[in-house]
């Protein structure tokens, strides 16, 4: 598909779009816990890949696998510029669910708010290893490939970031629902 | 309840909402799904401009012959500009040389006022039969 879009397929940016777009955002919107800055570093890696996909050689690492590997430098460079800078929690929009009940969503809504807000208390490496892991459920390897550690330190990051999340989220057990699943 | 069985329940609870986050990923906004395709039409036809252009440069045939050389002339003079002016110095000079300005000796009557070169020569103060001695043409 890149390799069509260097070409000049008119439709291939789309379709790459589609394909990319949402991973990108969604990652970075959960390492970054912002919409307007996720929406920055979305836009300027999927610039980066339009940039980029004359020179993509096929056996190369996945496409995707590079894109992520291009938000999350961003999202790092974005963070070392704004050292000091306050985290917009309410700038993060939740998407309706049609399938459920307007309680329920209410419900679903607080549980991701919590999950994001505990993500957010994670050193910067801890979080985006536990999305990566758990939210994109990329392996272990590409991670590393991403994050330029070894898979030991994924290991590491993944499992004291989740043993974290669990600690800070138990506190809010019976506020988030849990108690009566 | 243990503390082994509760931080199992904590650490379902985390697994609960990391698999409700990846079945509900956050929607891209429109202005940015926009945004990013327009940045991608823009590279691919700056892309694209790039190659015509140069497959255009190497497609191009060299010139040959009085083209080039007339080419490499105006282009030594100053281009067009300067090939203008030496048109109008041309035109100017030729005017002079036809109908000159009043105070000017009229060089076509001085030529045509003598008979023949003899006389031209002999009337200017020449020797004609010194001129045609070998002595001065050796």
């Amino acid at each position: 598909m890149l390799v069509l879009y260097a070409n000049g397929d008119g439709q291939a940016a789309a379709e790459l779009m589609r394909r990319l777009g949402p991973r990108c955002f969604g990652v970075a919107l959960r390492v970054l816990g912002n919409a307007a800055e996720a929406e920055d570093v979305t836009q300027e890696a999927m610039m980066r890949l339009w940039r980029m996909a004359p020179d993509w050689q096929s056996g190369q690492a996945k496409v995707s696998t590079w894109l992520y590997r291009v938000v999350m430098n961003l999202c790092i460079d974005l963070k070392r510029r704004q050292r000091g800078g306050h985290v917009d929690l309410d700038a993060i929009p939740e998407p309706p669910d049609p399938a459920r009940s307007a309680p329920e969503q209410l419900q679903e809504a607080a549980r991701q708010d919590a999950l994001q807000q505990a993500l957010m208390q994670l050193p910067e490496r801890q979080r985006q290893a536990v999305v990566l892991r758990h939210i994109e459920e990329l392996a272990n390897p590409d991670i590393a490939g991403i994050m330029d550690i070894s898979v030991e330190a994924v290991e590491s990051l993944t499992a004291r970031g989740k043993r974290t999340l669990a600690k800070i989220l138990a506190e809010r057990r019976d506020e988030l629902g849990y108690a009566d699943d | 309840m243990t503390d082994k069985e509760g931080a199992q329940e904590d650490m379902s609870d985390v697994d609960a909402l990391f698999a409700s986050a990846r079945e509900v990923p956050p929607q891209m906004p429109k202005n940015l799904e926009q945004a990013i395709l327009r940045d991608a039409a823009q590279v691919q036809a700056r892309r694209l401009e790039a190659q015509t252009q140069a497959r255009s440069g190497q497609g191009a045939t060299p010139e040959r012959g009085l083209h080039r050389i007339w080419r490499q002339f105006s282009t030594a003079i100053g281009g067009w500009p300067a090939l203008g002016g030496l048109a109008a110095a041309s035109l100017v000079g030729l005017w002079v040389g036809v109908a000159p300005p009043a105070f000017l000796p009229d060089p076509v009557e001085s030529f045509v006022a003598y008979s023949s070169g003899a006389q031209l020569i002999s009337e200017q103060g020449y020797d004609v039969s010194l001129l045609m001695s070998e002595e001065v043409f050796e």
